[in-house]
């Protein structure tokens, strides 16, 4: 190849390499919105199984604050953690003395969980208000797998962004499941 | 190794492990053979389980095992040739060193998952066997295998085995007990249903006489796959031999006999698994802390030899292993004073246990000197643990000077199970039938209170009743102000009666116990969950468990520190 093509090439592979990068930019992904209490968080909704509503829940045989109980999902059955304990911290769940929900969630009927998944594909059931799904540009959602939380801007607003595959974040609950 | 047999190696393992066990039997039923050409098919025998694990051990790159098997290879040809003879100091040799080989294979295949070691094996060349024996007269060549010797099993009649992974099994099993499941929601939702179709007599019939085929297939399904998964301990039993030898070896001043019963009892392979690491923890304690040196079982009127005895039984769904030694036994009274050393609440611990339990405490050793096998303090509660998560448990029986017995009782299997449901607290329960004695129903008022204790008047004795509404956190059903009928069901645990008082049982079922979902916390007194067929899902209590656990509770929160000297039954 001539030295002329060669700057050819290269400009041409930077054309390129310059239109990968806008079109990154415009990307959208999406995430899944939730409300525990009158919280509102996020989280990747390629992270989410399903949202599911009406499931029976069993609660544990020992009180414990950290797990609310089984669901039977089609036929397997799937932890549920207590949402405040999740989201950990200065959050409050606000969670009546039956286990209903208040603020946003107030005035529901039935109970609606998030099915997630953990960093080894263990899946866990979330009891949250309301779900929604929110669109953003993937230059703004750029999860940082080191973290268990981040914030994000949603048109001016902050908005808490979860990694359930963080394995500190979760690390309570391994901490827990190793019994009394 | 060559990347392309990784995915053998597995059962070259396994295979191997099969070998060792028929030679090492072979080996040791060697002197009651009574003819001679049963004992040449024996050697033969051995020689070609040999032949194939040194075959094995060339093909995985295992060279020192290779160079080791084809020396014991060679010693047993001169035996077929006759050039020695099988005495009973050189079929010890063997034993020892087939050892040396289960060892090394041991250490190979920890390496190949990549996990440290359980025990360190000892360098071939190094090791406490010589494979050079003394010749009576010129060694032949090994004679070559005849072309007889290499035909496969299955071609001489005998049963054709197919080595299939566990886990394809457990899939398999798996999804029979989801059919199993299914087919009880299908029943359950026709039976509701049931009086919309009372004018389809013929419906209801082809219906009935369907579910009743499904139902007769899934359990013989189900039986066929689950004996797939049952094996004889004689495997887990062989290994514990080897621990004995290996023992002695280094201990000249002890004499044991290791004796084994029950070797053909079957277990599900998981248990089985699971119970190798606590038996060998049990069978080390007894020969080090439990049977004593030679001289001094003389000095006390005892044989120079020492007995340990390992036995499987059977009992309808239970298997029931003992490690019994005819040694020291335990003596309680300094257990005791260890454990108040400790600043154990010992009062309230022997509420609800023995002295010798206390052994099960964490951390808990009173032997005066740690060894190198047993005795470093840490063990016995990790032992209980382990018998406790395959849903077993364990007593002691002991005298002292006498012996001790520690008897393990395991479920036959972790599957299907006949449950009573029970309601607790608007929550409904299962329990193992096989637990329960005996369900009454009585007046509250027959509950007697005493030091804080609940009891009942039950055919003449008093018998400790246990709330379990109160354990499990919800309101407690003994009310003094009430006066209604209760529901007890009268278990027995250890040996004595108890009552566990429960708000009224529902129905007798069979269930599927499935795991605890991961990420819950496991709990002892939980044995596992089902789905019942309303699609409900409940949680399987073993009630055994849930009595230690109250006590436990009680013990920990420093509530009932007296010890409980009150004769109830003077109330």
């Amino acid at each position: 190849m001539s030295p002329l093509n060669n700057i050819f090439q290269e400009q041409r592979d930077s054309i390129t390499r310059i239109d990968e990068s806008v079109r990154t930019r415009t990307e959208e992904v999406f995430l899944l919105v939730f409300w525990i209490g009158d919280e509102k968080f996020a989280t990747p909704i390629e992270k989410v199984r399903e949202v599911v509503e009406g499931v029976p829940r069993t609660p544990l045989p020992a009180a414990d604050e950290v797990y609310e109980g089984v669901l039977n999902l089609r036929g397997n059955l799937i932890a549920i953690l207590a949402p405040n304990v999740v989201v950990r911290g200065p959050v409050k769940a606000s969670l009546d003395a039956t286990g209903g929900a208040t603020g946003d969630a107030a005035g529901l009927d039935q109970e609606r969980y998030v099915i997630l998944e953990n960093g080894n594909g263990i899946p866990f059931a979330l009891r949250v208000a309301k779900v929604a799904k929110l669109g953003r540009p993937a230059e703004q959602v750029t999860l940082d797998s080191e973290k268990f939380a981040q914030v994000i801007d949603v048109g001016g607003e902050p908005l808490q962004l979860l990694n359930f595959c963080n394995q500190d974040g979760m690390k309570i609950f391994k901490q827990r499941s190793r019994g009394i | 190794m060559d990347e392309s047999l990784r995915d053998l190696f597995p059962d070259f393992i396994e295979e191997t492990a099969d070998i060792l066990t028929r030679v090492g039997e072979t080996l040791k039923t060697f002197g009651d053979l009574p003819s001679e050409a049963e004992r040449e098919a024996a050697v033969a025998d051995m020689f070609r389980g040999v032949h194939t694990i040194k075959g094995g051990c060339a093909m995985f790159g295992l060279n020192e095992l290779k160079e080791f098997s084809h020396k014991i290879e060679a010693l047993l040809g001169a035996f077929r040739g006759k050039a020695v003879t099988l005495t009973a100091d050189r079929i010890q040799t063997f034993v020892r060193a087939l050892d040396k080989i289960d060892e090394g294979l041991r250490a190979a295949e920890a390496q190949f998952r990549g996990v440290p070691a359980v025990e360190n094996p000892t360098p071939l060349e190094v090791a406490a066997v010589s494979v050079e024996m003394p010749v009576d007269r010129p060694m032949e060549k090994p004679a070559p295998l005849a072309t007889h010797e290499l035909v496969p099993a299955a071609q001489q009649g005998a049963v054709e085995v197919l080595r299939v992974p566990l886990s394809l099994v457990s899939t398999a099993l798996n999804n029979i007990w989801e059919v199993f499941l299914i087919r009880n929601q299908i029943g359950y939702l026709f039976e509701k249903e049931k009086e919309y179709l009372k004018d389809r007599l013929d419906l209801l019939q082809s219906w009935e006489n369907l579910d009743s085929a499904l139902k007769r297939h899934i359990s013989e399904l189900e039986s066929a796959v689950m004996a797939m998964r049952m094996t004889s301990v004689k495997p887990l039993f062989s290994r514990m031999e080897k621990a004995v030898r290996s023992y002695l070896t280094s201990h000249p001043d002890k004499k044991i006999e290791f004796k084994t019963a029950g070797e053909r009892t079957e277990l599900d392979k998981k248990v089985m698994d699971m119970l190798g690491e606590p038996l060998i923890h049990l069978i080390r304690n007894a020969m080090d802390h439990g049977v004593e040196k030679a001289e001094e079982r003389v000095k006390r009127g005892k044989s120079e030899t020492g007995t340990i005895l390992l036995a499987a039984e059977a009992l309808a769904d239970r298997v029931v292993v003992t490690v019994s030694d005819d040694g020291n036994g335990i003596n309680g009274d300094k257990l005791v004073q260890k454990a108040q050393e400790k600043g154990i609440d010992v009062a309230s611990f022997l509420k609800s246990a023995m002295p010798v339990d206390l052994i099960f405490c964490p951390g808990f050793s009173t032997a005066e000197v740690v060894t190198d096998v047993s005795g470093r303090g840490v063990g016995m509660d990790v032992v209980k643990h382990s018998i406790d998560e395959l849903g077993g448990s364990i007593e002691i029986r002991t005298e002292i000077g006498k012996g001790t017995h520690f008897i393990i009782s395991l479920p036959l299997s972790l599957s299907v199970i006949f449950s009573t449901l029970f309601e607790v607290g608007g929550e409904l329960y299962g329990a193992n039938i096989g637990l329960i004695v005996e369900i009454c129903r009585m007046n509250r008022a027959l509950i007697k209170k005493s030091n804080g204790a609940s009891y009942i008047l039950f055919r003449e004795k008093f018998l400790e009743v246990y709330d379990l509404a109160e354990f499990l956190g919800k309101a407690t059903l003994i009310r003094e102000e009430d006066d209604f009928d209760v529901t007890l069901l009268v278990i027995r645990i250890k040996g004595e009666f108890v009552a566990v008082l429960v708000g009224g049982v529902r129905q007798n079922i069979e269930i599927v116990v499935k795991p605890v979902p991961e990420l819950l916390p496991r709990y002892s007194f939980v044995q596992g969950m089902s789905i019942l067929p309303t699609g409900q899902a409940v949680f399987i209590l073993a009630l055994d468990k849930v009595v230690e656990a109250i006590h436990m509770s009680k013990r920990i929160s420093g509530k009932d520190v007296q010890k409980r000297e009150v004769d109830v039954a003077a109330q």
